[in-house]
């Protein structure tokens, strides 16, 4: 048993960006034991997603390894790779997009199903009715019906529902409460609780928001460019961060308490303003690059150098594991290492159907003009 | 700088023709705003927190029926025409919509954006246009801002976007500045950024803000009065520290009580609002928030309840059984 379900190491992950390479990943190792929450932390843009979809094999790592209970994951074929997805699902944050929107409630949940070979339509739809009454959700008044017809909150529990109908072992849950409102948020965490009792379950929570992470994890990783800065148990982090950064992100949660935002303002929050610029480039970087004159077409990094505050010399605690800008959705141009960061599509499109199969099963008729126009 | 009163609704109603019958979105809402002053609005998807936000600006669906009336300066808005309504929209009136992306043209440049608006609305030369709009990215945060003119919006983070969709807010000096859900499409950090960002050009420029956001503890630190709205109306409305300490209607406090705290312990599990909000095309006769309310009771689903103040306090709320202050 003390043998953990995941561990991750070494793990490096990057992307070609033109002549140059994104380190979106790098060097990251970890492990989570079987019946265990890690929570992982970070910006956007700081690799979280990518490290979570490498973990799945979703995107082939560059190096490193990762071990799935026994099972060595980079490098196995297709088939294999198949089977042992059964054992491991991903709920992503955009409930509403990352359910095609033509197909009803009910086969897309029993479609983990079919892929899994099971072929009878009673067991299927037996499995699938579990799932949904496991969701809170009613399978009689949910199974005929589309996507369209539910809210973001209704989506999200279809797709844990999705996700737990073939019992895996490990759910990734990338941002899966960040578009949601404050009361759902609060519902789907006491869900995922709830599952991850009933199914026994040793889930991966990757969010940007502190307090949520807290009140989901037993263990905290917090991510920065690419790597983490801090792993620890959840109380311990909280109670006493130790890395800068960490602090930084602990400061920056809203706390529904006017006095107690006002004393943050007072004592904290300008200061760790100027640790962050300072994280993201050392100083020597940031000044060259406002020093540069930018030719036509060429993108520069500001978000590095927000405000006045480039100017203080950086804290000496920081900066230590930092590269210069890396993370997926950058796009690298010039000598210097100043990016900027690319366009975020609003709905990407669900990585769980290829192209191919989105293709077969006809134009999207979805109301989000981005999906439609990839498509197309 | 404070005092006179901006901004009045009073007795707003917006509904929505649907193929079940109207919609009422907007519930018979007053509301007042003096010069300088933020207001927060705070409710869950749906609660009509944005159309209401519409109404105000007169930017509602063309289909939706307005019952009411909305003052600003005095002005009645309703009856202000569309050339009119535009100059005053740029120059009096605001806004910064939740997706940065959407809001502001894929295809244009940021500079072009901008300096199209001053030019258009301050009627000044290009050259001006060009020195403003410089200034005013300065302003919101975005260094090296004569290159950033030549930029596309794709090239810029959600935060820089965010920054600018700001920016081109505050060009025409605006007495009132609508944000509405500025912030949701961001990550914490970025949040926090851009929230201090509106707070400081709020004040320094003398304007009056309505934040709308579904997250209490972003009103927190944030404004000065805060309306809390459930089903298309206003349930609860008080002066943000009188609101914070002492919640009178309950699905305030069960608004509250959603958010993860970070003091708790891990695994606490929270205390989210059981069921969802009634459909809107069904008129209700009692509260709104009735079969969600733990505090309910017969009179609940057969009257609604007016907003009414306990007090000299100037903190209303909409409950026949209100939260005791001293039991909390």
């Amino acid at each position: 048993m003390d043998e953990p379900l995941l561990a991750v190491r070494h793990l490096v992950v990057e992307y070609p960006a033109g002549r140059r390479t994104v380190h979106a990943v790098s060097d990251v190792s970890f492990s989570i034991a079987r019946g265990e929450t890690l929570g992982l932390v970070g910006e956007s843009g700081c690799g979280k997603s990518s490290l979570g979809r490498a973990i799945l094999q979703l995107t082939t790592p560059k190096s490193g390894s990762v071990r799935f209970d026994t099972v060595e994951l980079t490098g196995l074929g297709r088939g294999p790779l198949r089977l042992m997805r059964r054992r491991m699902q991903l709920i992503f944050q955009d409930p509403v997009a990352s359910l095609n929107p033509r197909r009803r409630i009910g086969d897309i949940v029993a479609e983990p199903l079919r892929i899994a070979g099971i072929r009878d339509r009673k067991t299927r739809e037996g499995r699938v009715r579990a799932v949904l009454g496991a969701v809170e959700l009613e399978p009689d008044q949910v199974l005929g019906r589309l996507p369209h017809e539910f809210s973001g909150g209704q989506c999200q529990r279809i797709c844990i529902a999705r996700s737990l109908v073939i019992e895996p072992e490990l759910l990734v849950c990338d941002e899966a409460v960040s578009a949601l409102d404050v009361s759902i948020r609060a519902q789907i965490l006491n869900l995922l609780e709830a599952m991850k009792a009933r199914y026994r379950l040793t889930l991966l929570f990757i969010a940007h928001d502190l307090a949520v992470v807290k009140a989901i994890s037993d263990r905290v990783a917090v991510m920065y460019l690419g790597r983490l800065c801090e792993v620890g148990p959840t109380e311990l982090l909280y109670r006493a961060p130790a890395h800068p950064y960490t602090r930084l992100l602990l400061d920056a949660i809203p706390v529904p308490d006017p006095d107690r935002q006002a004393a943050t303002e007072r004592a904290g929050r300008r200061t760790s303003f100027a640790a962050r610029t300072t994280f993201r480039l050392p100083l020597s970087h940031a000044l060259r690059a406002r020093r540069r004159t930018l030719r036509r077409g060429d993108t520069r990094a500001t978000r590095n150098r927000a405000g006045p505050s480039g100017r203080l010399p950086p804290p000496a605690d920081c900066c230590v594991t930092c590269e210069p800008r890396t993370g997926p959705g950058l796009t690298v141009t010039g000598a210097t290492p100043s990016l900027a960061v690319g366009p975020r599509p609003a709905n990407k499109p669900a990585p769980r159907f290829s192209f191919r199969r989105r293709i077969f099963d006809g134009p999207h008729l979805s109301r989000n003009k981005h999906s439609a126009t990839a498509c197309r | 700088m404070t005092g006179a009163t901006l901004l009045a609704v009073e007795g707003l109603s917006v509904d929505l023709p649907t193929l079940r019958g109207p919609l009422r979105a907007v519930d018979e809402v007053d509301l007042e705003l003096e010069a300088g002053r933020t207001l927060g609005i705070v409710g869950e998807s749906g609660s009509g927190k944005t159309m209401l936000s519409r109404a105000i600006l007169q930017l509602a669906p063309r289909r939706a029926r307005i019952a009411g009336r909305v003052l600003f300066d005095g002005r009645e808005l309703g009856g202000v025409a569309a050339e009119a309504l535009r100059r005053l929209r740029s120059r009096s009136i605001a806004v910064v919509f939740q997706d940065p992306m959407t809001s502001l043209n894929p295809v244009l440049t940021i500079g072009r954006q901008i300096i199209e608006t001053l030019r258009e609305h301050l009627e000044i030369d290009a050259a001006a246009a060009q020195r403003r709009a410089v200034e005013l990215l300065g302003e919101v945060g975005i260094p090296a801002a004569e290159q950033r003119l030549r930029q596309y919006p794709h090239q810029l983070s959600g935060g820089m976007r965010q920054r600018v969709a700001i920016a081109i807010a505050l060009s025409c000096e605006p007495r009132l500045l609508v944000a509405d859900e500025p912030t949701t499409a961001l990550d914490v950090t970025v949040q926090a950024q851009i929230l201090d960002l509106l707070d400081r050009e709020r004040q320094r420029r003398g304007m009056s803000m309505i934040l709308i956001t579904h997250d209490l503890g972003i009103v927190a630190g944030r404004t000065d009065e805060v309306a809390v709205m459930y089903a298309g109306r206003i349930v609860e409305r008080a002066p943000t520290p009188g609101l914070f300490k002492a919640m009178r209607m309950p699905y305030t406090e069960a608004l509250l009580a959603a958010i993860p705290k970070l003091d708790a312990p891990p695994h606490t599990p929270l205390p989210a609002i059981s069921g969802r909000p009634p459909d809107p095309t069904r008129p209700f006769r009692g509260c709104a928030f009735a079969p969600r309310c733990r505090h309910r009771a017969e009179r609940c689903a057969d009257q609604k309840p007016a907003l009414t103040s306990a007090d000299a306090s100037g903190h209303r709320f909409a409950c026949w059984h209100p939260i005791d202050p001293r039991a909390a």
